[in-house]
């Protein structure tokens, strides 16, 4: 075969086998095709452009080095996705043992010195809604007993399925199921409660 | 309302987290018309899942800047964390090696004992049996029985030997 590869008209499939195989252009494609998705996930999860493009960037890092064990079990979109995911979990983590150094950062960021300016910006009122959600949320959650937040954070959070939830907590899809219908009722109840103390209920935060 | 069985907590919970196919749809939609009960359980359950999705499921996002921005960026980690790799697979090599020579160092005494009494032996049997000659080469001479002695005489081109014996009319040289 003669002439360059055109990555653009390969599938995922073919574009993830050529990557395991030392590929860079073709996993230059895949960055293309999904970095939109990352950052999305990145950004929700961060709330900061200027860290959620760095972070973003570290996620592909990381998929470029673990991408041997992608096995095609689910889509690519999903693993790089649940990568995103842990980095920023992992990011939280480092943050809070940290505290001084990031209160420097943030001091930085603040003065607005060497940080991106966002082509795309969330309005402010709808970035203010959504950290109120989940400030509400992250409340309630801590309010449920062990077994039902870390069901919930395995389902929403860590996005995983239920097979795999199943697996993580050592018990069958049928617990997980039912763990989940109780976790979100209980989760139903404390968020209700929260709110009528504002004056509010769920419909106001939807 | 009767408790849910286990069942019916499993379709919910699989509809309201969109995890149904459509026939599976149609089949719970029936049960929700047919039990108000169950119909607002499942708006609750809902609610609660869309709650949690708006918070933490992301919609893909246009990242700020362009791709070949973002993959040099990304290329520059890569190098980086591939150079870190480096330096990591190459320090416990290093410490490997100086742990060796610390290890081997218990040994240097003995071997620097062993080297002296050895050179000690040798200078000690060269002064015995050595000579020079008169060109400066050293040569040795060994008696071997009585009356007969064998000399060899080397030097960094040649070696000769010869064995003298004590009857001058025997005397003869050969050399190798």
């Amino acid at each position: 075969m003669t002439g360059e590869v055109d990555y653009t008209s390969l599938g995922d499939a073919e574009l993830i086998r050529l990557s395991q195989e030392g590929d860079q252009a073709a996993f230059g494609e895949l960055v293309r095709r999904h970095r939109d998705r990352v950052y999305g996930q990145v950004y929700k999860m961060l709330s900061n452009p200027d860290e959620a493009l760095d972070l973003s960037q570290d996620v592909w890092v990381k998929a470029w080095t673990r991408l041997y064990q992608f096995q095609g079990d689910s889509p690519f979109t999903t693993w790089v996705t649940r990568i995103a995911i842990n980095v920023c979990l992992d990011y939280h983590r480092k943050r809070q043992r940290r505290p001084a150094e990031d209160s420097i950062e943030e001091l930085t960021e603040k003065s607005g010195e060497g940080s991106w300016t966002p082509v795309v910006e969330m309005d402010p009122q709808q970035e203010l809604d959504q950290a109120e959600r989940k400030v509400l949320i992250l409340e309630a959650l801590d309010q449920l007993s062990d077994e039902q937040r870390t069901v919930l954070e395995y389902m929403y959070v860590k996005q995983l399925e239920y097979k795999e939830i199943a697996r993580e907590m050592g018990c069958s899809i049928g617990t997980v199921m039912s763990r989940l219908f109780y976790g979100k009722k209980a989760l139903g109840k404390i968020i209700k409660s929260i709110l009528e103390k504002r004056g509010m209920n769920i419909e106001d935060v939807l | 309302m009767n408790p849910l069985n286990e069942k019916e907590i499993e379709k919910i919970v699989r509809l309201s987290d969109g995890h149904l196919s459509p026939q599976e749809i149609d089949e719970v939609q029936a049960l929700l018309n047919a039990d108000g009960e169950l119909a607002k359980e499942y708006l609750e359950q809902e609610q609660i899942s869309e709650l949690m999705k708006s918070v933490f499921v992301a919609e893909p996002m246009p990242v700020p800047v362009t791709q070949e921005v973002y993959w040099e960026g990304i290329a520059q980690k890569l190098n980086r964390s591939a150079a870190q790799k480096d330096t990591l697979q190459n320090v416990p090599q290093k410490v490997e090696l100086w742990r060796r020579l610390a290890h081997a160092r218990r040994f240097w005494a003995p071997a620097m004992a062993a080297c002296l009494v050895m050179g000690f032996l040798v200078f000690y049997e060269s002064g015995q049996h050595g000579r020079q000659s008169s060109y400066g080469q050293s040569y040795n001479e060994v008696e071997t029985s009585a009356g007969v002695s064998a000399t060899t005489l080397e030097s960094d081109t040649i070696c000769i030997e010869w064995i003298t014996y004590s009857s001058p009319l025997q005397d003869f040289t050969s050399e190798t």
